[in-house]
């Protein structure tokens, strides 16, 4: 289960989001706008992790598509 | 080890007025983008491969994951890759995940094969053995210095993202496996398991993290080469015959001597800006 970290800065309030898995170090720890203050924890929520990409094309046949024999 | 928005290039190259806003180093299907934003700038690095490990002699290192950059539509949806788990068994290391966000995909670094071929770096995707493959920017695939690099009969090729170190099939004598190649997000070193004295080989130095040291001793218990400099941090060392781990952010693992534990290669990371 991966969790989604959502962070304030204490210098700037900046809004900012990592999702990582529990276990994992923060990326980021200040503040990526102006470098003076800490990112400060605010909501943290489990979120469904996926583990490979999904790709869905749908190719439907045109009018103009004509079978080859 | 935590990035400082001083010495990590995801940072100092960020488009003018745009911020950093999200960071993933697990993979996601619930990204959530503000209302109005159709378009985001993406920072996508793949999952670094891991070193081998042999029956005897030493393995070659890991490729580091591949580095992609540019803007995206929005998606709710972002895959990051794991870096390649190193084993004890005998054989290639296992290659890296590909990141993908929106249209922006980075492949993994392919596992060090044997003793003597390293991993490549991987590209726009993920590579098998030491060939390289083409870049997301459409750099070629190269055997030597390239966007994505290849691995090597020797020290790993320099680039952005880059190969391995190849390790050594000899068992006697003096021997220093080779390191991996230095760039942004580096590859692992070789290692060597000689019944001399073994030097594994460092993992590549990165332009803002360092890459581990491979150990030295005397025996096949020493020789494990360093894990390669990550995106977001140091690569480790090795510690007696087994190979450091890369560091996160894609960096690739180091290879181990005779059958001892290959390094893993780091997570990819996506950075998202807007």
């Amino acid at each position: 289960m991966a969790i989604k970290y959502e962070y304030s800065s204490t210098c700037c309030s900046h809004y900012y989001v990592e999702t990582r898995n529990n276990d994992d170090a923060q990326v980021v720890t200040k503040c990526n706008i102006c470098g003076q203050g800490e990112y400060v924890e605010t909501n943290r929520t489990e979120i469904e992790s996926i583990t490979e990409p999904v790709y869905q094309a749908v190719v439907e046949a045109q009018p103009e598509d004509v079978a080859v024999e | 080890m935590s990035a400082s928005i001083y010495s990590n290039s995801s940072f100092t190259d960020t488009p003018y007025g745009l911020k950093l806003q999200q960071t993933f180093t697990a993979s996601s299907s619930s990204v959530v983008i503000p209302t109005g934003i159709n378009r985001v700038y993406a920072i996508v690095i793949g999952g670094g491969g891991a070193g081998s490990t042999q029956t005897t002699g030493g393995g070659g290192g890991g490729g580091a994951g591949g580095y992609s950059a540019g803007w995206t539509y929005v998606s709710t949806s972002v895959t990051v890759g794991a870096g390649g788990t190193g084993t004890s068994t005998a054989g290639a290391g296992a290659n890296g995940g590909s990141s993908i966000y929106g249209m922006v995909m980075a492949g993994g670094g392919s596992g060090g094969l044997n003793s003597t071929v390293s991993g490549a770096a991987g590209g726009a995707t993920t590579p098998t053995g030491s060939t390289s493959v083409v870049s997301y920017t459409g750099a070629p695939a190269s055997t030597a210095i390239g966007y994505a690099s290849g691995g090597s009969a020797g020290a790993g090729n320099a680039g952005v993202s880059t190969g391995g170190g190849a390790g050594s099939a000899t068992v006697t004598g003096t021997l220093t496996g080779g390191a991996g190649g230095r760039g942004l997000i580096c590859g692992g070193g070789g290692a060597v398991g000689t019944a001399g004295t073994g030097t594994g080989g460092a993992g590549g130095t990165g332009d803002f993290f360092a890459g581990g040291t491979g150990s030295t001793g005397t025996g096949t218990g020493f020789g494990g080469g360093g894990g390669g400099a990550g995106f977001t941090s140091d690569g480790a060392s090795a510690s007696g015959k087994n190979g450091g781990n890369g560091g996160s952010g894609g960096g690739g693992g180091g290879a181990a001597s005779t059958l001892g534990t290959a390094g893993s290669g780091g997570n990819g990371v996506v950075f998202l800006y807007y």
